[in-house]
C-alpha cells in the first residue's frame, strides 16, 4: 500500500496522479469505516446476543443477521 | 466483544473471528450429530474458525459443552464427522507451525461421546521442514485411520538436500488411550507398513514433528540410500553440496561411509 497521508492508502501499482482513482479510493475508505461502525453492536444487540447464546440455532441466526464483532 | 464469551462462560478467544476490518464476513454452519444428540455451531471467520458444542438436554434445552478455535492460514478449512468406529468423532484441521521453510496442517480429533470438548488426539497430517543447504529437509504426509480402540497412523516422509531428492520412506504407528486418560498417546512405531520392524516411538515422533524434527545425523541414517546414490552419481554440484554438508555434522558410521564414497 502506498500512503496518501491522513491514513488513506493506495494498493501497490495504482497510479496516484489520477483524480478518478483518488475519488474511488476515498469512497472505499469511507465504506470501510462505515462497515466498521456497523460492526459495533449497540446495548440492545448485546442483550440479544447473550440471550441467543443459550441455543445454537438462535446464535447462528444472530451471527448470520448481524455484522458483529465476536 | 466479550458479550458472547461471557454469556457462554469461557475466556475470550485468541482470535476475533467476526467483524474484523478487512476480514471476510462471518458465516455459520450447524453440524447435527445424533447419539448422543448434539449440535455444533461452526462460525467460519477470519483468521480463525470457531466451533461451539451444545448438548441437547430435556425439553428442548441446550447445555454448552465447550469451544474450539481453529486458526486458518496456509491450508483450506476442513472438518468431518467420522463414524467409522461406531461412535462419532469430529475431525477438524487447523494451521500448525509456519514460518520460513516451515509449514504444517494439524488435525484435532474430538470424541463426541465425551461430555467436554477437548481434543483427544492431534497429529500433523501434512507439512514440510526446509533446512536449506544446512541439513536434510523433509516433507511429511500422514494418513489417520480410526480403529475400535486405537488410531493407526501412516506417514510418508520424503527427504531432500539442497533441492536434490533423496527418496522417501514410510513409517507407521499405533496410538491408544491409556487407562484413565481421554487422550490417545503413541504406543508402538514401525519402519514400513507391515508392523514388523519396530522403531523407538521417539524416532517416529521426531520424524512427524515439523517444529523440531530429527538431528541431521539421524536424518542421514534415514535418507542413506538416497545420499549414497548422490555420492556415487554424476551430479557434481550435488556431490559438492554433500561434501560441504558432511563436514558440518558429527562423525557417525553413515557419515564415514558417505565420505568414503565421495573420495
Amino acid at each position: 500500500m502506498r500512503s496518501l497521508g491522513r491514513g488513506l492508502c493506495f494498493p501497490l501499482g495504482v497510479e496516484s496522479n489520477n483524480d478518478v482513482t483518488v475519488l474511488r479510493s476515498t469512497a472505499l475508505a469511507v465504506a470501510a469505516i462505515s462497515s466498521l461502525a456497523q460492526s459495533i453492536p449497540d446495548a440492545r444487540n448485546q442483550d440479544d446476543l447473550a440471550r441467543a447464546a443459550k441455543n445454537p440455532y438462535d446464535l447462528a441466526r444472530f451471527i448470520d443477521s448481524h455484522l458483529t464483532l465476536i | 466483544m466479550k458479550v458472547l464469551w461471557t454469556a457462554l462462560g469461557v475466556e475470550p478467544l485468541r482470535f476475533q473471528p467476526c467483524g474484523n476490518p478487512g476480514g471476510e464476513r462471518c458465516s455459520t454452519e450447524l453440524l447435527t450429530v445424533l447419539d448422543p444428540d448434539q449440535t455444533i455451531l461452526l462460525i467460519q471467520g477470519t483468521p480463525a474458525d470457531v466451533y461451539l458444542r451444545f448438548l441437547s438436554e430435556h425439553a428442548g434445552a441446550w447445555r454448552f459443552a465447550g469451544v474450539h478455535e481453529a486458526y486458518i492460514r496456509n491450508h483450506p478449512r476442513r472438518h468431518q464427522i467420522d463414524r467409522s468406529t461406531g461412535k462419532p468423532l469430529l475431525r477438524i484441521s487447523r494451521q500448525g507451525v509456519y514460518g520460513s521453510g516451515l509449514d504444517s496442517e494439524v488435525e484435532d480429533w474430538f470424541d463426541l461421546t465425551e461430555p467436554g470438548f477437548k481434543p483427544v488426539f492431534s497429529f500433523s497430517v501434512q507439512g514440510h521442514e526446509e533446512r536449506y543447504g544446512l541439513g536434510i529437509s523433509r516433507s511429511v504426509a500422514g494418513t489417520l485411520i480410526a480403529g475400535k480402540d486405537e488410531i493407526n497412523v501412516v506417514i510418508d516422509v520424503q527427504f531432500s538436500g539442497e533441492g536434490h531428492s533423496l527418496g522417501s520412506s514410510e513409517y507407521s504407528a499405533v496410538y491408544r488411550r491409556s487407562k484413565g486418560s481421554t487422550e490417545s498417546s503413541l504406543q508402538e512405531a514401525y519402519a514400513g507398513l507391515g508392523h514388523r520392524s519396530k522403531i523407538p516411538p521417539t524416532e517416529f515422533e521426531d520424524l512427524a514433528d515439523l517444529a523440531g524434527g530429527p538431528s541431521n545425523e539421524d536424518l542421514i541414517r534415514y535418507a542413506l540410500p538416497g545420499l549414497k546414490e548422490l555420492a556415487t552419481g554424476g551430479d557434481v554440484e550435488a556431490k559438492e553440496w554433500l561434501k560441504q554438508f558432511l563436514a558440518t555434522v558429527d562423525d557417525t558410521p553413515e557419515v564415514r561411509e558417505l565420505k568414503a564414497l565421495l573420495r
